[in-house]
């Protein structure tokens, strides 16, 4: 298990593709050009008509607006460039996630319920399921984007009941993820700390999508999932200012 | 169903809206026979609280009959008469384990929000801005009450609504702040701010055993309110500046000051965004809406050495130039908090059973709930000697059909 727990927002953004800036910068100049050109194409031809909307500066102007906003954006992609690996040393398409909770139950509690891996899509949305194959081997699919959904196998590989569970992916899969769960007590009726980490690395091209859709999965993704383990542990529930049931149906 | 929706600063409207549902299994809904306004409210009207939207339901303060159950209660049955905490409290968490139910880890579904705003998130509270978790409130003909094992109680049939209703927030308020001074026989209490929770604050601290109660305000009604419970009364519109009240307190109590100082006025500065835009609404700092000190200044500088100020009112933000040397330096001590409402429900019920209070004093009016807008206005406007406003969903006729379930805009 990777011994490195800085805390890391979020992954690939945009500001990762400084090209994308410089190109739209220089997109936007060549349109801006063409559009001016044309307008003044369209004014001569109607003059008379146009005449009481005169335009308020020249064609030329407006060229060198377009130009100027292109090497801006220019400039912006050559300035957010991003170093070739972030401060903590992750990797580019690398998600990291920590986070902790004290739940108000014994150890064992919120041990059994993260231990039975198929309650786990109920709190942290960016999972579609988590399904068992065996004892120790769960198969885990994430919510990709646009229906699209990503699995990979994953196997428990420290289970101490109430006091430790990790897990990892299994060879051969592009995605090569990992978690960490400690159960700590914190003391006579102070309940226990949950502190968790989840890892998550994706490598090749057919894993592009789930890339993007990873940009968004942030910590406080994770911190919400915990916030919501809690609810269930304590309340049984997870509480909504919601006053009434999509009209689909679809209650809580 | 009908409903006081908040449109913005001064406008709230009486609208149709769907009737609520049981959601979660340990939901109820509740039909509402009596609701108030609060003075907390004001400050909704005021638009001084942001996180507020369009058609939000106002309304903490409700009382009413249970019309459907989760599966979970089982504590509750369909047609029990209940009291519900403005507090929503899950009775699970660590929090809810220890009584410090407004403190609750799991009511707030809007969290994130109030983390921000306060380091960790408290309790949700029923139409109280999306800050404390965008619950749909309480002056409406029904609603949806979350964890109704723990929040409501069932109320005797010998006890009528007017009664029972400030079980809700303002009594158990007025209550818990005197509480929180650690009376002992004969202290003296001062209080500042004489609407409703100044009020059961001044009942609540003779009830603990005060001496002698010194109320302060100046609003003529309010002060006379105060003076037929038994208090003395300051009139601070007769006091040439602060100086002045200290002067006055400390000629009524020796020239030591009172023991315990009860801060009930409140100064709602609220800001999600900029400490700046939070900083300027504090200079404002409110007594009772005009543009003096602030009533917590004034508070910890009167307090006798080694006493307790308390808070009631309510803080959203940061405070300018509290004079933190006088706390320090003359060793008070400072209680506060939302209060605990769960903890006091079956105490203060017996205190009314008994006949030792009547919460039913501090009512003025009484409406049904078409007439929100104008009762806002008037409570706003303290006009009529406007000191607290019920409201009757039954009272509007013709009663409108309940199964309408569209929104069909606004009634008035």
């Amino acid at each position: 298990m990777p011994e490195n727990t800085h805390q890391r927002n979020g992954a690939a953004g945009p500001k990762q593709y400084p090209a994308l800036y410089s190109l739209a910068g220089i997109i936007a100049a060549l349109f801006g050009a063409t559009w001016c050109m044309a307008r003044h194409a369209r004014r001569d031809q109607g003059a008379g008509r146009r005449r009481r909307m005169r335009a308020t500066s020249s064609g030329g102007h407006w060229i060198r607006k377009g130009v100027m906003a292109g090497l801006a954006g220019v400039m912006v992609g050559v300035l957010r460039q991003p170093p070739e690996k972030d401060r903590d040393g992750t990797r580019r398409n690398e998600v990291r996630l920590t986070s902790h909770i004290t739940v108000n139950c014994a150890p064992r509690e919120a041990y059994d319920y993260w231990r039975d891996f198929r309650q786990l899509p109920r709190v942290m949305r960016f999972l579609e399921r988590v399904e068992p194959l065996s004892e120790n081997r769960y198969r885990w699919v994430l919510r990709g984007p646009v229906g699209a959904s990503v699995s990979w196998e994953a196997e428990v590989v420290d289970d101490r009941p109430g006091e430790i569970l990790a897990w990892r992916s299994l060879e051969g899969y592009d995605i090569d993820h990992w978690g960490h769960v400690a159960f700590r007590p914190r003391g006579e009726n102070r309940g226990t700390e949950l502190a968790v980490e989840l890892n998550v690395t994706t490598s090749g091209p057919a894993t592009r999508a789930v890339v993007r859709r990873l940009a968004g999965l942030e910590n406080a993704a994770l911190d919400q999932a915990l916030r919501d383990i809690k609810a269930y542990l304590e309340a049984g529930e997870i509480t909504t200012a919601r006053r009434y049931t999509h009209p689909s149906g679809k209650g809580a | 169903m009908k409903a006081v929706c908040w449109h913005g600063k001064h406008d709230v409207r009486v609208e149709h809206v769907r009737d609520p549902e049981i959601i979660n299994p340990r939901d109820a809904i509740v039909r509402v026979t009596s609701t108030a306004i609060c003075g907390s409210d004001l400050h909704l009207y005021n638009g001084r609280i942001p996180a507020m939207k369009k058609h939000d339901i106002l309304g903490h303060e409700f009382m009413g009959e249970v019309v459907e159950l989760g599966a979970k209660v089982k504590n509750l049955s369909v047609g029990d008469r209940v009291v519900v905490p403005f507090t929503i409290s899950c009775g699970g968490c660590y929090f809810c384990s220890s009584d410090l139910y407004s403190l609750c880890d799991n009511s707030n579904p809007k969290a994130v929000l109030a983390e921000q705003m306060f380091g960790h998130a408290t309790c949700g509270i029923f139409g109280y801005s999306h800050l404390m978790g965008g619950y749909s409130g309480g002056q409406a003909e029904y609603v949806r009450v979350p964890y109704a094992d723990t929040g409501p109680m069932k109320i005797p049939a010998h006890l009528h609504d007017d009664q029972v209703l400030f079980l809700t927030d303002i009594f158990p308020t007025g209550y818990m702040a005197a509480e929180n001074c650690n009376i002992t026989p004969g202290d003296v209490v001062a209080v500042w701010g004489c609407g409703p929770v100044g009020q059961f604050a001044i009942a609540s601290a003779k009830m603990l055993g005060a001496g002698q109660v010194i109320a302060i305000d100046e609003v003529p009604d309010r002060l006379a309110m105060a003076q037929g419970q038994g208090a003395d009364v300051i009139d601070f519109s007769q006091c040439s500046g602060t100086r002045d009240l200290l002067a006055r307190l400390n000629g009524r109590t020796g020239g030591r000051g009172p023991d315990a100082c009860i801060e009930a006025v409140g100064m709602e500065a609220h800001g999600i965004g900029g400490i700046e835009h939070v900083y300027d609404r504090t200079k404002q700092a409110l007594f009772l809406e005009n543009d003096r000190p602030s009533a917590l200044r004034q508070a910890f500088l009167a307090c006798r050495k080694g006493g307790v100020v308390s808070i009631p009112g309510v803080f959203g933000g940061f405070a300018d130039k509290v004079p933190l040397g006088a706390m320090m330096n003359k060793s008070l001590t400072v209680r506060t908090g939302q209060t605990h409402v769960q903890k006091y429900l079956r105490p203060l019920l017996g205190h009314i059973e008994e006949g030792r209070i009547d919460p039913s004093f501090v009512i003025s009016h009484r409406y049904g709930l078409g007439d929100a807008p104008m009762a806002y206005d008037m409570f706003q406007s303290r006009a009529h000697a406007c000191t607290k406003v019920v409201m009757k969903p039954e009272w509007d006729t013709p009663r409108l059909p309940i199964l309408q379930q569209q929104q069909v805009g606004s009634v008035d």
